[in-house]
């Protein structure tokens, strides 16, 4: 093909004028932001822009029902003895799932809940004002709030009052994850001969112009099944044999790892690309995280107190394999294992894992791991507060040694002066 | 790869094709457009290595990333387009309303607040 390049008549000026973009662009550009925050601020520039975009972002499937298995236990036990382990697979009995599209399946709403980091704009900001790592919460009628774990006795760090209203558009604001949870736990629907199964982490990706995905994974180790609602909002649920554990979004689709290492992707039908398992103890917690464009698989084995170790691999996307992060020392000719992620923190939690760089969130060093949730550690560990994990050292340390990770957490003085 | 050429293609009979006018489309911005078209339409790079390409081939002044939206529209170029529009919400991706204004050059930013 060949262009005639005599006659070039321009409908564009020779300079860009960006708030004049046709509406059709304009729309396509708004349904490939990411999160509410950045939808909003798109939609605020000038009429043209608002006009033409999408009104509510992809993820704003609120309200939402998520539907509740039953898991019944299938010899019920009078006297339970103190050594009585009965979470294995061969004491409960999933409830029939096959109506679970219909309208009177047992279900519960959730609440979306998301993570930003927030700093001043980009001329105000200093040595000193450190950013917040806010996160909300908005349940299915509507309302928001700042996110607070509510077991005080679980939680990590100290609980904080803060209820000025945040101006969002004069912070540089950076969305750093979403994902659903049940809010309230209290148990409407009990009964002795069997418990409703609660999601532990539900998370969403949306795709160009269709209704979300959404996927719901039951536990962390042992058996459950994982809940699937595809485009056309049809819920089904996937094998629970195989203990699938941690869930993630990456580059747009939901990954899941099971108890083996073995990993693989969901949706849109069940599920697609199967990693072949790493290798490894089944006994040890697996994490999905993604950082820097990777996704990243965190393996932790726990022996409170003697032992807390991590073992990282990186996803290579072209073998479709896991791969240790490991470097192979020339001199003693053998392969260690790279202790170094830089300046990097990864921040592991049940649903909103996430990295970032601790320049970016104005801490001394990063090459380290923080616990910000009770979802992962063992109970010995949660209540001596030890939470963060330098690789450098091996160690895993209470909060109290580091104040500065978790205090992140907490509303600034640059916020609260304001 | 482009519907708007294709089409003129279409409806054009052969015999009279000497050129196909695509007037909108600077020379400049056409020569990137048809190094995208060429690389997509070689089957010799793996997808992977063609999505790391394609991060390159994105990677450039905010100017050209205008006119590139607008060629890749006017020639109908579906991936083209899904990725530029893709690169654009990016840039804007963690800005205040007043720093994207700034970086598109937009004089007249609406203030009020979103509705809903």
């Amino acid at each position: 093909m060949s262009a005639r390049n005599g006659k070039r008549s321009r409908i564009i000026s020779t300079a860009a004028n960006w708030s004049d973009l046709p509406r059709d662009l304009l729309y396509l550009i708004s349904r490939c932001i990411d999160n509410e925050i950045d939808l909003i601020r798109f939609r605020s520039i000038c009429s043209n822009w608002r006009s033409s975009s999408i009104p509510t972002h992809h993820t704003n499937i609120l309200p939402f029902k998520f539907p509740l298995l039953k898991y019944v236990f299938s010899s019920y036990r009078e006297s339970e003895s103190d050594d009585d382990f009965s979470d294995c697979i061969n004491d409960y009995k999933f409830s029939d799932s096959m109506n679970i599209n219909d309208t009177n399946f047992p279900f519960e709403y959730l609440s979306k809940r998301s993570i930003f980091l927030i700093k001043p704009p980009q001329q105000q900001q200093t040595t000193l004002t450190r950013p917040w790592l806010i996160r909300f919460i908005q349940n299915s009628f509507g309302k928001t709030k700042i996110f607070q774990p509510q077991d005080t006795f679980d939680s990590l760090f100290p609980s904080f009052d803060y209820s000025n209203v945040l101006d969002f558009n004069e912070l540089s604001v950076l969305h750093l994850g979403t994902d659903f949870i049940i809010e309230d736990e209290d148990d409407k629907h009990s009964d002795p001969h069997y418990h409703y199964l609660h999601p532990r982490t539900v998370l969403a990706v949306t795709c160009h112009g269709r209704k979300p995905l959404v996927l719901g994974a039951m536990c962390f180790i042992t058996p459950r099944p994982m809940l699937l609602r595809d485009y056309d909002e049809r819920w089904t649920p996937i094998s629970s044999s195989t203990y699938y554990g941690d869930i993630c979004v990456f580059k747009g689709r939901i990954y899941a790892v099971n108890i083996f290492g073995r990993t693989v992707v969901v949706g849109p039908s069940e599920l697609t690309v199967q990693l072949p398992a790493q290798p490894s103890d089944p006994v040890s917690n697996k994490l999905l995280v993604e950082s820097e464009g990777k996704l990243l698989l965190v393996e932790l084995c726990e022996s409170f107190p003697d032992f807390f170790g991590i073992d990282l691999f990186q996803l290579d996307e072209k073998e479709i394999k896991w791969v240790r992060l490991m470097d192979f020392d020339e001199k003693k000719n053998e392969w260690v294992k790279l202790r170094d992620i830089g300046d990097r923190v990864l921040f592991l939690g049940s649903g909103c894992s996430f990295s970032a760089y601790a320049s970016e969130l104005g801490l001394p060093k990063g090459n380290c791991v923080v616990f910000f949730d009770d979802s992962v550690l063992c109970v010995g560990n949660l209540n001596c507060g030890n939470c963060v994990f330098h690789l450098d050292q091996d160690r895993l340390s209470p909060a109290s040694e580091y104040p500065e990770y978790l205090n992140l957490f907490l509303p600034p003085e640059w916020i609260l002066k304001s | 790869m482009s519907k708007t050429v294709k089409d003129a293609i279409e409806t054009i009979p052969t015999d009279e094709i000497n050129s196909i006018s695509l007037s909108l489309v600077r020379s400049e911005i056409l020569t990137k457009v048809i190094e995208y078209c060429k690389k997509h339409n070689s089957a010799q790079m793996s997808d992977v290595d063609l999505m790391d390409w394609d991060v390159e081939f994105a990677n450039v002044h905010y100017t050209t990333l205008f006119d590139l939206v607008l060629s890749a529209n006017y020639m109908n170029i579906n991936c083209l387009l899904d990725l530029v529009c893709g690169k654009i919400a990016d840039m804007i991706k963690g800005k205040t309303p007043g720093e994207i204004a700034k970086l598109f050059d937009i004089k007249d930013v609406s203030t009020y607040e979103e509705d809903n």
